[in-house]
């Protein structure tokens, strides 16, 4: 086979773990490669992609609308533009953004236009 | 006692190609922060995936981005693709390697154009996109296209390439050589660049890594990073040396491009010299389940790609994180410190891509 298929290696866990698996990563020399999120029923599923050479490890956990996401800034400082993007976005509440834009990074029109709408019970 | 001075740069500005936009903050001459926004020709691409069958939003995927829109098409394939268990043909494969590397000589061609420019030697800006011309007459001949190429689809390619057309892209390139040489000379040794680029804007290795840096901004630093070495598409057939420079600087920003466009030569006349007969693509039938990544190199540094199926014809979520966007970091932690006359070269030497930052 001539094209090497990429490895999908996704790792899902407790959101209060988070910074653990973080640290973890950055010790072992992996960098932060994007952070993204999707509507889910109940919130946010959040996937924290890192790379070292050419591996690829995703971390994934869900967030309730109202739940806080700790930011990761402090230990890849370029977190924050991916952070914003998703605060802006979405609306995900992420806390301790070593740079918060608060809500200045994306200047469109609506607030978080990306995010589903709430049942209503949440809204 | 000092002032701080909040000037706006972009999203209108005489060197911007397009609406970047920063909220420079100024001690003097001196830059203490750069404030980045986005949003001025934002489209909301990714959101579009829920409305458009998945193997019609190729097309979409091809207009994130007028420079690097084969390779968003492609990308958003090999996501689909993995998803769809498809197995590419091999002469797809080197097909899409040809048209993927005939989009980095242009892209690569641009921007040295770009630059030129930028620093006021007119000339050199039109030597290189008379260069350019060449490789988009190319891009046309073997696409229909000079900007969208409208030829990858999911589980393969659209348009076959004949054996002649093949050569003359390789004999058309041959005797571009040598201008391209001349022009390469000029941005390595003329005195007027090198006082505008070198020592400006240095990244270290080790904040161009922990930045999340790409592309030859990553590899200008001395990071020896480069997608294709993962073998997608037909690179894993291809010899080829990942291009670094250790400088971090805008000069050696300049200098990755000028080897990268003498290397995609290269690549290119291996591509036609070993691409085999067979089919162009295989049909794709069925409907997404499931998710995958994928990553590409675009010229501007890695790009990557997530879709999601869940078993209808429309995806759940596409999601790309564009190369510039990926720079951004390092190019605020780069500008800061910086004079205010160099914030144009060292914006344009990361090559911003605003279509793709706001796809």
């Amino acid at each position: 086979m001539l094209e090497t298929i990429e490895v999908q290696e996704i790792k899902v866990i407790p959101r209060d773990r988070l910074l653990e698996e973080c640290d973890a990563l950055f010790g072992t020399g992996y960098r932060l490669v994007q952070i993204c999120s999707l509507n889910i029923p109940e919130g946010f599923e959040m996937n924290y992609s890192f790379g070292k050479d050419f591996h690829m490890v995703t971390i994934r956990f869900s967030v309730g609308f109202d739940e806080a996401v700790p930011s990761i800034t402090h230990i890849w400082k370029g977190a924050f533009l991916y952070e914003n993007e998703i605060k802006d976005l979405y609306g995900v509440n992420i806390e301790n953004m070593a740079v918060d834009y608060n809500g200045k990074f994306y200047d469109v029109d609506g607030i978080h236009p990306f995010a589903a709408k709430r049942p209503e019970s949440e809204a | 006692m000092s002032q701080h001075t909040v000037i706006p740069f972009g999203p209108q500005h005489p060197v911007l190609p397009e609406p970047l936009h920063f909220d420079l903050v100024l001690e003097d001459e001196t830059i203490l922060d750069a404030i980045p926004q986005i949003g001025y020709i934002h489209r909301g691409l990714e959101l579009l995936v829920e409305k458009r069958d998945y193997q019609d939003y190729v097309f979409v995927a091809e207009r994130i981005c007028g420079i690097c829109s084969f390779m968003h098409g492609m990308g958003y394939c090999m996501a689909v693709e993995e998803v769809m268990h498809a197995q590419v043909p091999d002469r797809a494969l080197f097909l899409r390697t040809l048209w993927c590397e005939l989009s980095r000589i242009h892209s690569h061609l641009l921007w040295l154009g770009l630059a030129a420019d930028a620093f006021g030697f007119e000339n050199l800006f039109q030597a290189s996109w008379r260069e350019r011309e060449l490789i988009l007459d190319m891009i046309e001949e073997t696409t229909g296209g000079r900007v969208i190429f409208g030829s990858c689809l999911v589980g393969g390619v659209k348009r076959d390439v004949d054996a002649d057309t093949l050569g003359r892209i390789v004999k058309m390139l041959e005797s571009m050589k040598h201008d391209l040489g001349k022009l390469a000379d000029v941005f390595i040794e003329d005195i007027t660049v090198r006082h505008r680029l070198a020592g400006v804007g240095v990244l270290t290795e080790k904040d161009a890594y922990e930045l999340g840096a790409v592309g030859p901004m990553l590899r200008a630093s001395g990071v020896s990073y480069d997608v294709r070495k993962r073998n997608y598409a037909a690179y894993g057939g291809i010899d080829f040396d990942v291009v670094t420079e250790t400088g971090g600087d805008c000069y050696a920003r300049a200098l990755v491009r000028i080897r990268e466009i003498h290397q995609s030569v290269e690549i290119i006349k291996q591509v036609v010299a070993r691409i085999p007969g067979g089919d162009i693509a295989v049909k794709v039938t069925g409907m997404p389940q499931g998710e995958a990544f994928a990553r590409v190199e675009q010229p501007r540094g890695e790009a990557l790609y997530f879709v999601r199926g869940n078993g209808t014809k429309f995806l759940e979520r596409f999601r790309v994180r564009t190369p510039t966007f990926a720079n951004i970091p390092a190019m605020i932690s780069v500008l800061k410190g910086q004079t205010l006359s160099d914030v144009p070269n060292i914006i344009l030497t990361i090559d911003p891509c605003i279509s793709c930052t706001e796809r």
